[in-house]
């Protein structure tokens, strides 16, 4: 009896690692693994495919997986060695994969095509010049949509009506309908202060592990304070803003149930927000905004995404270098921007579409973005807790009255920012 | 005079039972309308998510099911964890109970300080050696792999012996005395006597380890990195949840059609092992 149970737990046992060992072992060929997007799985097998058909002198076995460009560093970081020998990342998170050895420099013939065929911002925005004339890229762009614009109902709002807040307010009052923008989430916050001449800057010891050094930041002051108001003058007006935590998901379904009229948001749900408005798919650049008689334009970030290839490739690092280039190369990224929206960054690709609404809208806010290449990391919590507290109604000019004033409240986010290393 | 107080007695009985009525139907509302949203919105037909300011679907329709199990990997998703969830159940269960008939009947030194050496380890939260675990793993080459989550979850089965040994102390010992007179190993008294009037501690033991891994997301999705063809249904349906397009096209309402399906088994095994599970209580009892 006692050989039963010994027997039946080495069956249990050996079972499941047959069954675990099999997948792992059927494989031959040159193994490569690239991570993609969720919502881009059969595109890039679909790519894959293509990688290998054209390179019919090699045989790969290239397995697709799931790693999103924003989570390229929580799913990288841990274990750069187990990590894809191929995977996408926002150019916002250069600098942390670089922290953890997990990015390849582009060089050779790639690091020419790479040069000559995309756009210079967005080779410039995963490059790092360390103090020496040449540059070290440390990616293959694919993408130049990293940023936001506006989305408007066409039925609800004019194109006039869409170049400043104040008609936007006025309008969308009158109609009852809301606006969806993350006020509350920093990426969208910060458009707000650039646009009265915030700024922040930061430097990178690279003899020291990337460390952040200089970090320098200008909040508190009357920009940052017109700033502030100008996001009160949305946020604390509850007949037309949408709230906090708005998201691509409220935005989508505000739309859909006719609630919403306006929402910031980017290219990501461009295809969806066309389905939902038909032909009252309207996109612009965001408004113009007026604080005590200063008009503005409103600012945002902008930035690309681009394939990294991992350092931890050994001998495949050139195939990986290959597929990359493969993936990010012209054709690819026309396929990719007709099923999914995703603006190349490619200079040939990116001319074809250069009458697409929604990229004319995207471009035209890019004209007032502020790149999103190092970005202290200490610059996001602080900020959000400006947006929540605005929405939440606790900041006011003068401050009393159990309200914090905006210069206080900004006074102490900058130390916040500079203090934290 | 006896009459009216028995009356006035029923009133404030009526008033307290009415009161404990309202106060567990109150309970029972807030426990259940998570769930209740969860099942409604899986039926939802337009494409439209949560955050919409109405419940009922506007069309009724079982699209998201369809969408689950054709459109998505959540199929391949169900059977991994499935099958990880089966092995470590029968492995971990089998563990348990020895462990417990081991510490409940002998008596071997470094006895008590064996199970205070693991009630002491019980209490470190398991994700603390997430990282160390990780690393051990990828020496043997186990991370990314099923098998290494399995080794994982039955690792310290052992340990959750407490409630098991627990009901074991309440058989009498005289039992075993006198089947060991009769010629019985302790082997054959832990499969023969005690093992048929364990019936609700088996059940306990066998529902605790399926659900555990069942549900486990932290460490799967710290093991399970990209390769989807791995996942379980954990790590899966947070990377839908990651993905802004994905939510924007929908995957909300088939998250909620997934999350109905994935409580299936766990309400399924419940249902079918409660039956044994009072039998099995009130049998001890008896005896006890």
């Amino acid at each position: 009896m006692k050989k039963g149970i010994v027997s039946l737990l080495a069956c249990g046992v050996l079972a499941a690692g047959a069954v675990a060992g099999f997948t792992g072992c059927q494989d031959k060929g040159l193994k490569l693994t690239v991570w993609g997007s969720a919502a881009q799985q059969e595109t890039l097998k679909q790519m894959v495919a293509k990688f290998e058909a054209a390179n019919p002198d090699t045989k790969y076995n290239i397995k697709v997986g799931i790693c999103e460009e924003d989570m390229a560093v929580s799913n990288i970081a841990p274990d750069p060695s187990a990590a894809a020998d191929v995977f996408c990342y926002s150019n916002d998170q250069l600098i942390p994969l670089l922290r953890v050895g997990a990015l390849a420099k582009v060089g050779g013939t790639f690091l020419n095509d790479v040069k000559t065929d995309n756009v210079e911002e967005s080779v410039k925005s995963c490059s790092i010049a360390y103090g020496t004339a040449d540059e070290a890229v440390y990616g293959y762009p694919y993408a130049s949509d990293n940023g936001y614009f506006m989305y408007y109902d066409k039925s609800v709002l004019s194109e006039t009506d869409v170049t400043s807040l104040e008609s936007i307010i006025s309008v969308c009052e009158s109609k009852n309908k809301k606006i969806g923008w993350a006020v509350d989430v920093p990426w969208y916050t910060a458009g707000w202060f650039f646009a009265f001449g915030c700024d922040y800057s930061v430097e990178y010891d690279y003899t020291d592990n990337y460390k952040e050094t200089n970090i320098d930041i200008s909040l508190n002051n009357e920009g940052g304070i017109k700033a502030c108001k100008a996001m009160a003058k949305l946020a604390a007006n509850k007949t037309v803003f949408a709230g906090k935590g708005t998201d691509n998901e409220k935005i989508i379904t505000g739309f859909s149930t006719k609630q919403m009229a306006v929402g910031v948001s980017g290219t990501w749900i461009a295809k969806v927000m066309k389905e939902k408005l038909g032909e009252n798919y309207g996109v612009c650049k965001l408004p113009t905004v007026t604080v005590d008689g200063d008009t503005r334009q409103l600012s945002s970030f902008k930035g690309y995404k681009l394939f990294g290839v991992n350092p931890h490739s050994g001998d495949r690092i050139v195939e990986a270098h290959k597929l990359a280039a493969f993936l990010s190369s012209e054709s690819m990224q026309a396929e990719r921007f007709e099923k999914h929206m995703v603006g190349p960054t490619n200079t040939a690709a990116a001319n074809a579409i250069s009458n697409d609404a929604t990229f004319m809208a995207l471009n035209a806010q890019n004209a007032f973005a502020k790149e999103q290449t190092s970005v202290p990391s200490s610059f996001w919590e602080p900020l959000k807790s400006v947006g929540l507290n605005i929405i939440d109604d606790l900041l006011s000019e003068n401050g009393g009255g159990g309200k914090l004033s905006y210069a206080d409240k900004l006074e102490a986010v900058e130390k916040q920012i500079k203090n934290i290393k | 005079m006896e009459k009216k107080k028995y009356k006035s007695k029923k009133l404030s009985e009526r008033i307290s039972l009415v009161m404990v009525y309202a106060f567990l139907i109150i309970i029972s509302l807030i426990w259940l309308i998570p769930f209740l949203v969860l099942i409604i919105l899986s039926f939802r037909g337009e494409q439209v998510g949560i955050s919409a300011d109405y419940l009922f679907p506007k069309h009724w329709s079982f699209g998201n099911y369809i969408k689950l199990f054709t459109k998505t990997k959540f199929l391949r998703w169900y059977g991994n964890t499935m099958l990880v969830s089966v092995v470590v159940t029968i492995i971990q269960t089998v563990i348990v109970l020895m462990t417990s008939y081991a510490l409940s009947r002998l008596r071997f030194k470094l006895r008590k300080p064996l199970m205070n050496l693991m009630l002491i380890l019980g209490m470190f939260p398991g994700f603390l050696s997430m990282t160390a675990v990780y690393f051990v793993l990828k020496e043997l080459n186990l991370t990314q792999n099923l098998f290494g989550l399995i080794l994982v979850f039955t690792a310290s089965s052992a340990m959750q012996y407490y409630i098991c040994k627990g009901f074991f102390d309440t058989i009498p010992k005289s039992l075993d005395e006198a089947a060991r007179i009769d010629g019985a190993s302790r082997h054959t008294v832990f499969l023969k006597i005690i093992l048929p009037l364990a019936k609700p501690i088996i059940i306990y033991t066998i529902l605790t380890a399926f659900i555990a891994p069942w549900g486990e997301f932290m460490f799967s999705s710290f093991m399970l990195k990209g390769d989807d063809d791995k996942f379980t249904v954990a790590v899966g349906m947070k990377s839908w949840l990651d993905n802004s397009t994905l939510m924007a096209e929908g995957y909300f309402t088939v998250f909620c059609a997934a999350a109905v399906v994935v409580s299936i088994p766990i309400t399924a095994l419940f249902i079918w092992l409660q039956r044994y599970y009072v039998e099995g209580i009130t049998g001890g009892s008896v005896k006890g």
